[in-house]
């Protein structure tokens, strides 16, 4: 099967957005209002922090909040001199998103944490641990909603059976985002090109 | 991966130096000294208030360290290719012609294989973390042999298929191409080098 | 009419390299833009993050509420249009007005052969 055409390429897979389990989008938000602007997103790899902080971005936009997002990851450090950048660009009309949170040094995490006291609309985080700021959601998955995600992506599979889905969210423990690369290589290596 | 030079010469030193393989084997005899006197002092007398099974996996641990200085010194000794292209650059359905060299002892080598690879590399990042996957879309075994003499030095011409794919690289996404080398050597680490090598359009 | 549109000469929609690509760019929109932009780019799909190569971009300044515009484009010899398990790769040419959301993509495809070139897995 052709990349493009294989039903979990990324960009298929980034359209889905997040999909709250116990909660809804709004109730998300009018928490958020409730913590004024200054929170974490908690949550096992793979369980949507990242996704749910961009839909965040998205309806800040809307709302005329300018969100300012940053990655930190294995290729994209937050040291000392991006700190200071990001703090020297943030103004009180700005929210700052920080997806890793919990990867940056403790220095420069207290002196982001103060800055945007005074300097941001507001601040948040996604982590994989809690405790950094007050807790917006924890987010969690379920095999019911590993099979929606599918059911959305590819709606009609003989190969991708409940009980499947079921082991294949059993094996990656949960983290949807490792689910969802498996399932690339099966209908990759499915039909030849 | 080693990158050929303008007039595709790259000597086959992607591979540690002789003074990196010292340091790679020093550096795993250190740990391995260190474990075993965690293992000797600390974990025995711990092991033996909370259960065995922990620190039995020490030895172990212990075995892969000395396996992996052991490993590391052996291969100051191997052998070391070094290749040649006619061109820096090959365009599809181009040819070239390879000529190697391998110095040391070859005389040990009991087969030794150059094959012409294409391999599809794309990177993903979300969250906190990068993910890579490659994917061998071409694979031509240019040279065999277990000639001793041939093994030393040779040379070999070769067409790339004109219906494919050049070279590409983009942030995430990629097309790279190779020319990896392996030679077999019994009882001792195989050498195993790969050297990059730019494919262009095919020529206009 | 859709609001935006792109016409290729002959409809034709597989390029060699360095071919010039000929069309007609039409709008016919509700207001007054204050620009359209007609970029000629490639990007991936696949397994990997997305990347994106803009080759050239026209602009039209005050084009009007309605309109039509020749264009052309003279490809690159590269990157060629191809897809493999992990990675495609995608020409378009996307037209845009400004302010405002519209948008339209044509694909066409760059490749010495007319088609896009598709690579295999090898065992």
């Amino acid at each position: 099967m052709k990349a493009r055409d294989n039903p979990f390429a990324v960009e298929r897979v980034q359209a889905i957005r997040y999909r709250p389990l116990k909660t809804t989008f709004d109730e998300i938000l009018a928490r958020l209002h409730e913590l004024n602007y200054r929170a974490a997103i908690t949550g096992p790899e793979g369980s949507g922090k990242t996704t749910l902080l961009e839909d965040l971005g998205r309806a800040f936009r809307t709302k005329g909040i300018k969100p300012n997002l940053v990655f930190v990851n294995d290729t994209s450090r937050f040291d000392s001199p991006t700190c200071r950048r990001l703090l020297a660009s943030l103004s009180r009309d700005q929210i700052a998103l920080l997806d890793g949170a919990d990867l940056i040094r403790r220095s420069d995490w207290s002196l982001l944490k103060r800055h945007t006291i005074t300097h941001a609309y507001g601040l948040i985080i996604t982590s994989h641990k809690r405790g950094l700021l007050p807790t917006l959601i924890e987010c969690s998955t379920s095999p019911a909603l590993l099979k929606n995600i599918v059911a959305a992506l590819q709606p009609q599979s003989s190969l991708l059976t409940p009980e499947f889905l079921d082991s294949l969210y059993k094996r990656h423990q949960g983290n949807l985002r490792a689910c969802l690369r498996e399932l690339y290589d099966l209908y990759a290596q499915s039909d030849p090109l | 991966m080693v990158g050929m030079d303008s007039r595709g010469r790259v000597d086959g030193d992607k591979a540690p130096s002789v003074a990196g393989r010292l340091g790679l084997s020093l550096f795993f005899l250190f740990f391995f000294a260190l474990g075993s006197l965690f293992e000797l002092f600390i974990v025995r007398e711990f092991g033996r208030a909370v259960g065995q099974r922990a620190w039995r996996k020490v030895p172990v641990i212990g075995v892969v360290l000395i396996g992996g200085a052991v490993y590391q010194f052996l291969a100051i000794f191997t052998p070391r290719p070094t290749l040649e292209l006619s061109c820096g650059t090959i365009s599809l359905g181009g040819a070239a012609e390879l000529r190697w060299r391998v110095t040391g002892r070859t005389s040990r080598m009991d087969e030794f294989t150059v094959t012409l690879r294409g391999v599809e590399e794309a990177k993903y990042r979300k969250g906190t973390s990068t993910y890579t996957d490659r994917n061998t879309f071409y694979e031509m075994e240019l040279y065999r042999t277990s000639d001793a003499t041939e093994i030393a030095s040779g040379q070999v011409g070769f067409v790339l298929p004109q219906d494919t794919m050049h070279s590409f690289e983009a942030e995430n996404n990629r097309i790279l191409w190779s020319l990896d080398v392996h030679g077999r050597i019994r009882h001792w680490p195989d050498v195993k080098e790969s050297f990059k090598v730019t494919v262009t359009p095919t020529a206009a | 009419m859709d609001k935006l549109n792109i016409a290729l000469n002959e409809d034709k929609t597989a390029f060699a390299p360095r071919e010039t690509i000929h069309g007609t760019v039409q709008w016919n929109l509700t207001t007054n833009p204050r620009h359209l932009e007609l970029s000629l780019f490639w990007y991936t799909a696949g397994k990997g993050t997305r990347d994106v190569g803009i080759v050239q971009t026209l602009r039209f300044d005050e084009p009007g509420a309605y309109g039509s515009k020749d264009f052309s484009f003279t490809l690159p010899d590269s990157p060629y249009s191809f897809s493999g398990k992990l990675i495609s790769l995608i020409w378009a040419l996307e037209l845009t007005n400004s302010p405002g959301s519209e948008t339209i993509r044509r694909e066409i495809t760059l490749s010495p052969t007319g088609q896009e070139i598709v690579l295999g897995t090898h065992p």
